[in-house]
């Protein structure tokens, strides 16, 4: 027998994307209830609240709690550490020692969505949700809980009220962005690319995310009957910063605009001020990623990547590129990403520090480490992906699939499908799992 | 046309007007087609269907000692994990051991993480080959810490994971994890050469089936093979060449320094028997055969009277058997000179089971 009632569907996947969460820790599903509780009731009693000082009172409560439980769990030991080294710096000696936690998996993508929910209420953008249903599968829909897209609630939240049909078709094409999705992570990411990255960076964890493996959050939402949006566009093909946190992981930058940049003052109290809004939501942004200072510094020189393009926009007002131009943008854009890329990969700083040592050629005694099948594996994706994200820069995968001829399609699909089969990726992680 | 596929007011995904269902079912059918073309052609490479020896397999069989503490326990490398038939130690004691054993592993980590297990009070039985004993970093000290901290993180996604594996596994040669990944394949890619790039040492091709209980049994193609043979012997040549001193470190210095690593080891390795022991249970060492080429390097390398005499003397384990010692153990040959075939896993068993009862077990 069917599951026909649309509520009782709604709690099969709420029920499954706790089950989903739980066979990985399922002590870590009571923390996720605990958030979703939190914020259901924290929207609740700003929206009733009379007095604005009891809204942000309640808005507090929420952006404490949440923000609360991500500091302890996935930046604890680094305050720890680091008071523990000023401490010590200062001449005081601490027996510290770090605490024995484990980091929830998924924990600040659902972290941002639930404060983006009270956040929203409290400025009176969305009225609360009227079913704790729809709010808690919200939190926990299981495509998006671990690896994001960052989804807001205004995007989700209606797509509950209505029952959703799904036909065959809608379906074959959802699987289709599972099977890209797939193999880009099992097969680009984790076959060809993730040993050589091990190697260099001499450590191993997760795998390069290169590739927008949203793809298959996608896909499976849509096999269900959701939608989520974009998180990847092309980012290989930015011209210049701006362009380029346009295409890279969109759900963050928006979040960190609208929640974050914004709040600040943007763009709206002078220059300097602006730069150093955009220095300090870079930041946070890239200490989102981790509890290290290689995240931090990412971000800072992301942060130092947007001010200059500012700068270089007002010094240089009139030009528009030509082709030319925009290559050289494009390249200098690409390989300053990458670059940033190398320090956020890096296991800790002194690694970083050789890395970009030795990019800069200040080994001159180094050995290569990289043999030749590595070479080859890394220029043959990385040259491809490249030139699929410049021929796809305009555009998006759907226009280009509704014109490519159905043999084509056939083709590709089944390469996809034959390369997941024998790829035997084993176990790897998803180094997103780990925000 | 393109449409959007729902009403949502807020996200609006667009999808291609296509028979997604038709191409989905057609892509499928090639994509079968292909699979068993790939399955038909790896069988007819000679390979058939087996268990992957995997991290998921060893946590699964890591959980029985968890249940049981007084189990006999195998740990080791390749040999014991070939040499020691499990079948035939459970028709004398009537209980099959545990084998934790792992190709390529210094037994010394498993040694030390069973010690510090407190509940751990069986009979431990350790296969050792010196130059893996004394192994201070690299693929020795790696897999087993691997599988170790693989157990301790073991989750119930990866179990299930696991337990979906097993019929596949069973079923297709293709799924065969140490030659027929695309990642392994892709490095076996005739290339050049890169110059001043060092490359890593040629790894051993499949050449050793597991069951569920992980009993290891050497494949007949090792035997039937003589340029397989031939070519397994030229990578253990590889494994026990001593790799050249490190850079900026003489001859003397760096004596020294495993002097002192083989000192510290020992030490660590007779505390961690002591626990055990101070628990009620027992560690008996097993110095398996190796034949030809493999055992000159070892008595090169490695001669009884620097490793395996010490490692009795200083550590102090329960029992002792070297099969050089034993008429009945020292005729044994490796078909590929290092490890025993299935028929004589089971004769040397039968044989250390007699040996090991004659010395009180």
């Amino acid at each position: 027998m069917g599951i026909s009632d649309w509520t009782a569907r709604k709690t099969l996947l709420l029920i499954g994307s706790y089950i989903f969460y739980g066979a990985w820790n399922p002590a870590f599903v009571l923390l996720l209830l605990l958030s979703t509780i939190i914020d259901w009731y924290a929207a609740k009693w700003i929206e009733g609240a009379k007095l604005a000082s009891h809204k942000k009172f309640f808005l507090l409560l929420s952006l404490v709690s949440n923000l609360g439980l991500l500091g302890f769990f996935k930046y604890g030991n680094f305050f720890l550490e680091n008071i523990s080294w000023l401490a010590h710096f200062a001449g005081h000696n601490t027996n510290w020692e770090s605490m024995s936690i484990i980091l929830p998996v998924g924990i600040s993508f659902y972290t941002f969505q639930t404060l983006s929910y009270t956040i929203d209420i409290y400025r009176g953008n969305l009225k609360s949700c009227r079913s704790f249903l729809d709010f808690a599968l919200y939190v926990t829909f299981f495509p998006q809980l671990v690896a994001g897209p960052i989804v807001r609630a205004v995007d989700f939240i209606p797509q509950c009220v209505e029952p959703k049909k799904v036909t065959l078709n809608q379906m074959s094409w959802g699987f289709y962005f599972m099977t890209l999705g797939l193999f880009q992570k099992v097969v680009l990411a984790d076959i060809f690319l993730s040993g050589t990255s091990d190697h260099v960076f001499g450590w191993k964890e997760g795998s390069l995310n290169f590739v927008d493996a949203w793809i298959g959050a996608i896909g499976a939402s849509f096999c269900l009957g959701f939608l989520l949006p974009d998180n990847f566009r092309f980012p290989y093909a930015s011209i210049g910063f701006s362009d380029f946190w346009r295409r890279w992981h969109i759900s963050l930058s928006t979040w960190l605009k609208d929640y974050l940049y914004i709040p600040l003052g943007g763009s709206r109290h002078g220059e300097a001020r602006t730069m150093a809004n955009l220095m300090i939501t870079m930041v946070i942004g890239g200490f989102w990623h981790g509890a290290s200072w290689n995240y931090i510094i990412w971000g800072a020189c992301h942060g130092t990547f947007l001010i200059g393009e500012q700068y270089l926009k007002v010094l240089f007002k009139s030009y528009s590129p030509g082709i030319l131009g925009k290559f050289l943008l494009g390249t200098t854009t690409f390989l300053l990403a990458t670059m940033a890329q190398a320090i956020f990969r890096a296991p800790d700083i002194p690694h970083a520090i050789n890395i970009m040592a030795s990019l800069w050629g200040f080994h001159s005694h180094g050995i290569n480490i990289l043999t030749s099948i590595e070479l080859f594996k890394v220029l043959l994706v990385m040259g491809s992906l490249i030139a699929v994200h410049i021929f796809m820069r305009k555009s998006q995968l759907e226009f280009f699939m509704e014109k490519a001829p159905s043999w084509f399609v056939v083709t590709i699909w089944s390469v996809m499908l034959f390369g997941i089969v024998i790829a035997q990726g084993g176990s790897h992680a998803f180094i997103y799992f780990q925000f | 046309m393109l449409s959007s596929i729902f009403n949502s007011s807020i996200v609006e995904r667009l999808y291609p007007e296509k028979n997604w269902k038709v191409l989905f079912f057609i892509s499928i059918c090639i994509c079968s087609l292909m699979t068993l073309g790939w399955e038909l052609y790896w069988r007819k490479q000679g390979y058939e269907p087996s268990l992957n020896d995997n991290k998921d397999l060893w946590a699964l069989n890591r959980e029985r000692l968890d249940k049981n503490p007084k189990l006999t326990t195998v740990i080791g490398s390749s040999r014991i994990l070939f040499g020691l038939n499990l079948n035939e130690w459970k028709k004398e004691f009537g209980e099959k051991p545990l084998q934790l054993s792992t190709v390529a592993s210094n037994v010394t980590v498993y040694l030390h993480h069973l010690a510090h297990d407190s509940n751990f009070s069986g009979t431990l039985i350790m296969g050792v080959d010196p130059y893996l004993f004394f192994a201070p970093s690299g693929a020795p000290m790696d897999i087993p810490t691997g599988n170790i901290e693989y157990y301790k993180k073991f989750s119930w996604a990866q179990r299930w994971s696991h337990h979906i594996g097993i019929p596949l596994d069973k079923n297709l040669a293709f799924l065969e994890q140490d030659d027929l990944p695309l990642k392994n394949l892709l490095e076996r890619l005739p290339l050049p050469l890169r110059k001043n790039v060092k490359e890593a040492p040629p790894i051993p091709p499949y050449f050793v089936s597991v069951d569920a209980d992980r009993q290891g049994l050497m494949i007949k193609k090792v035997e039937t093979d003589p340029a397989f043979r031939a070519h397994m012997i030229a990578i253990w040549k590889k494994y026990f060449t001593p790799p050249p001193l490190p850079k900026g470190v003489t001859e003397q210095e760096f004596m020294k320094q495993n002097a002192e690593h083989v000192g510290s080891t020992l030490k660590k390795v007779a505390e961690s028997i002591k626990k055990i022991q101070d628990r009620g249970g027992k560690v008996i060492m097993v110095r398996y055969p190796s034949t030809g080429h493999v055992r000159q390097m070892e008595a090169t390398y490695t001669p009884r009277q620097q490793f395996w005499n010490r490692i009795i003397t200083e550590t102090h384990a329960n029992m002792s058997v070297h099969f050089e010692d034993f008429e009945t153990l020292k005729n044994f040959q490796c078909p590929e000179e290092s490890h025993l075939n299935g028929e004589d896993a089971v004769l040397f068993t039968k044989e250390l089971i007699k040996i090991l009862k004659e010395k009180g077990l």
